[in-house]
Parts: structure tokens; sequence; C-alpha cells
């Protein structure tokens, strides 16, 4: 990760991180376009801070945050969210309910109605696997709020892809 | 541990046990496995936490990003190199610059100006003694011999002056109302190829410039008054020397 000079080696950190990065921004922001932006934009903001980082092994977190604000940036710059208030549920898990069938865009459009603090959570969480406490800091959060944040975002999640799982069959079935 | 309890922990998504303390994680698991309800739903929440993770990371990557990134990141160090090599570059002209103006002024040996030395009013008067004159250059630490061919019998004043910013000794001669001044130039101050021995003469006062007759390092310059010089050369011997 590191060169013989002790400095980050970045085109290393290209080859190790650029994958998770592209999805994790194609994610929080739902078009091909701006993920690559992103990605680049990461990169070359990284380029420029490298001195801030001392630990090769923080570099991921340190990514990752990096495309989080630039992506943060570039939303108060747009104000163009339509977004879901998630007052309505409730943290708590009621009942067994059945598996939705989703495909990749139909998760896409879920996670661009929820709002960024919810949607970062959930896809750190489930996407790169990162812990409550990863998390946590990436938001700059504590981690009973990343708990919070992420049933609740289960919940639409589920409640949305539920949905829109009937929605197709119901227009499967209308033979549309 | 009640169903309430497992409840609010499944409801925190996909369980880790790195994330739940040892007692809780076996009082969870132990539940899970005998309760009819949370069981089950424990194993709902679990597949739907699969098929989210999995569905999550279907994102196709553009081939050519990687190839891009990797350009940008070595364009992003060429552009950091050409900086640097231009700082770098920039503080040694400076550093050269400073240095040869340095040695400039350490090694630069003036053309004598004679008009200027024409114009120069003399500052300062000492000892007139002849026998004390070289005593005196000695003491100021001046290595010019006096000229021979003078008449020291003649000399009324002797001094250091400034000529062109370097110290230069002068030597003033007086025969009746006539005065004589002699420069004596060394080549550690002054650039000596520049000079023709010779006369000039001027409107009033004239100059002359002569060398040592043996030593090519020294020249005068001679400011006098009168037609002739000759009244200020005759006979007497210098100072020993």
């Amino acid at each position: 990760m590191t060169s013989p000079g002790g400095r980050l080696d970045f085109h290393q950190l290209v080859d190790d991180h650029y994958a998770a990065l592209y999805r994790y921004a194609y994610r929080l922001s739902g078009s091909t376009a701006d993920a690559e932006d992103l990605t680049q934009e990461t990169f070359y903001q990284a380029q420029c801070k490298a001195d801030q980082i001392r630990d090769p092994g923080a570099a991921k977190a340190w990514l990752f945050r990096i495309l989080r604000n630039a992506y943060l940036y570039r939303l108060r710059s747009e104000k163009q969210q339509r977004l879901v208030s998630l007052d309505g549920l409730g943290d708590m898990v009621t009942a067994i309910e059945p598996l939705p069938t989703f495909d990749s865009g139909q998760l896409q459009e879920a996670l661009n109605e929820l709002p960024e603090e919810f949607r970062t959570a959930v896809i750190l969480y489930y996407f790169e696997e990162f812990s409550y406490r990863d998390i946590a800091e990436q938001l700059g959060v504590p981690i009973g709020t990343v708990m919070s944040r992420l049933a609740r975002a289960k919940r639409f999640l589920r409640k949305r892809l539920s949905s829109a799982t009937s929605s197709h069959d119901r227009r499967t079935s209308d033979g549309l | 541990m009640d169903c309430r309890t497992a409840q609010f922990f499944l409801a925190l998504g996909r369980l880790r046990e790195a994330e739940l303390d040892e007692a809780d994680a076996q009082a969870l698991a132990t539940h899970l496995a005998g309760c009819p309800v949370c069981g089950p739903q424990a194993e709902a929440e679990k597949a739907f936490d699969r098929q989210l993770a999995q569905v999550m990371q279907d994102v196709a990557i553009p081939k050519s990003l990687p190839h891009r990134l990797h350009e940008q990141v070595a364009r992003y160090r060429r552009r950091r190199w050409l900086a640097y090599a231009g700082m770098i570059t920039a503080a040694a002209a400076l550093l050269l610059g400073v240095w040869l103006g340095i040695q400039w002024r350490h090694h630069y040996r003036p053309v004598p100006d004679l008009d200027l030395l024409h114009d120069q009013v003399l500052v300062e008067v000492v000892n007139p003694r002849p026998e004390k004159l070289l005593e005196w250059l000695h003491r100021n630490d001046i290595d010019v011999p006096p000229p021979p061919q003078f008449n020291y019998a003649l000399l009324r004043h002797y001094y250091i002056t400034r000529f062109q910013g370097k110290p230069v000794p002068l030597l003033l001669f007086a025969h009746g109302n006539r005065q004589a001044r002699v420069y004596l130039l060394s080549d550690q101050h002054f650039d000596l190829n520049g000079l023709r021995a010779g006369q000039q003469q001027g409107s009033g006062v004239n100059l002359a410039v002569q060398f040592h007759p043996s030593d090519h390092h020294v020249a005068y310059v001679i400011v006098y008054e009168g037609d002739s010089l000759a009244d200020f050369l005759v006979g007497d011997e210098p100072p020993a020397t």
C-alpha cells in the first residue's frame, strides 16, 4: 500500500478500492455518470490530501469518507432530492413478511428515496460490511443512532421493495 | 431472553456476533432456536439481509474506469513533479544569481574613471613628512610602492581617499603654487589593462598615467597643474623601500 519512501501508493489504492468506491458512489447517487465523477474526484482529493493519512490500513475508510463528503457537497449544490419520511416506520420487526424479489434497479429506486444519512448507513452496512462503529465514524454520529437508522432504513426498504414486487406482480397478472 | 428483546436485536439488521456481547449473543441464539415465532422470523430476516447485500453489490463497473483512474493518478503525479521541479529550478536560479552577484561583487575591478578622479575632493590630510610615507603605507596595509620618479622633497600631504568605491592612497606634491596629486592604483582593486600610459591636457589641470618601472601591477594617475610634470619629477630619491 505504501511506496518504499513510506508514501501511499495511489496506483495500488486504485486497484484495491476503485470497485468498492464506484459501487458505493453509484448506490449513493443512483447515476453511473455521477458515480464515475465521484470516484475520480475521490482519488484526486485523496492525492491532494495524501499527507493527512499516516496509517495505510485506514485508507479504505478514509477514501469512503472523502467520497461521501464529495457526494454531500454535490447534494447541497443540487438540492433536488425527492425523499420519503421514515417517521411512520417503527424500528421493530412485527411479523414474518414474505421475502420480496427485486433487482438492482428496483433497489436503487428505493435507495434514492431514502434520506442521505439513512442511505449511507444502509449501503455501508450491507455493501461493504462496515461495522456499526465504522459507520458511526463515517457519519459522525453515535453507534445507537446508526443502529436506529439501519433498522428504520431496512424496514423502509423491505416495505418499498415488497410493494414494488406486488405491483410488478399485479402488472404481470393484469397483462401489463 | 424474551421475544421482545429478541425482536429488538432482530430489528438491528444483520446480526454480527462480534457486535453483541457474548452473553447476549448466546441468549439470543438459544431463544431463536426454541421460539416458534422469533426463530422463523430471524431466518426470514437473514434471508432478506443476504438478498439485500447481494443485490446491493450488483453494480456493473465501467471497464475503462480503472484505466482512467490510473491515468488520473499518473497525471496528478506529473503535475506535482513539474511543480516541484519548477520550484527547485526557481530556487536554484535564485541561489545561482545570488552566488554570481557575490562573485561579481568580489572580483569586479572597474576601469579607472579619470573624470571622477578629476572631480574628487580631498578628504583627509595626514602626516606630510616624506620619511613617514612607507611606514604609513604599511600601517594601512597598502602594498603599493610610491612612484620612484617623483621629487619627495615636494611631498606635502598623503592620505587615503576613495576612488570609484575603492580605497586609494593619494600623494600631494606642491611646487610653488602648483600641485600634483598622485593616485596609487593597484591591480588588486582596478583593471589596469584598461589604462594607457600618457598624458591628457585639460583646462588648467592635466592628467598623466604612468606605470611603475618594474611593477606593472601598479599604476599612477597624476593630476597636476601647469604645462609640465617635469618640475615634480626632478632629481630626488624616493624614500628607501
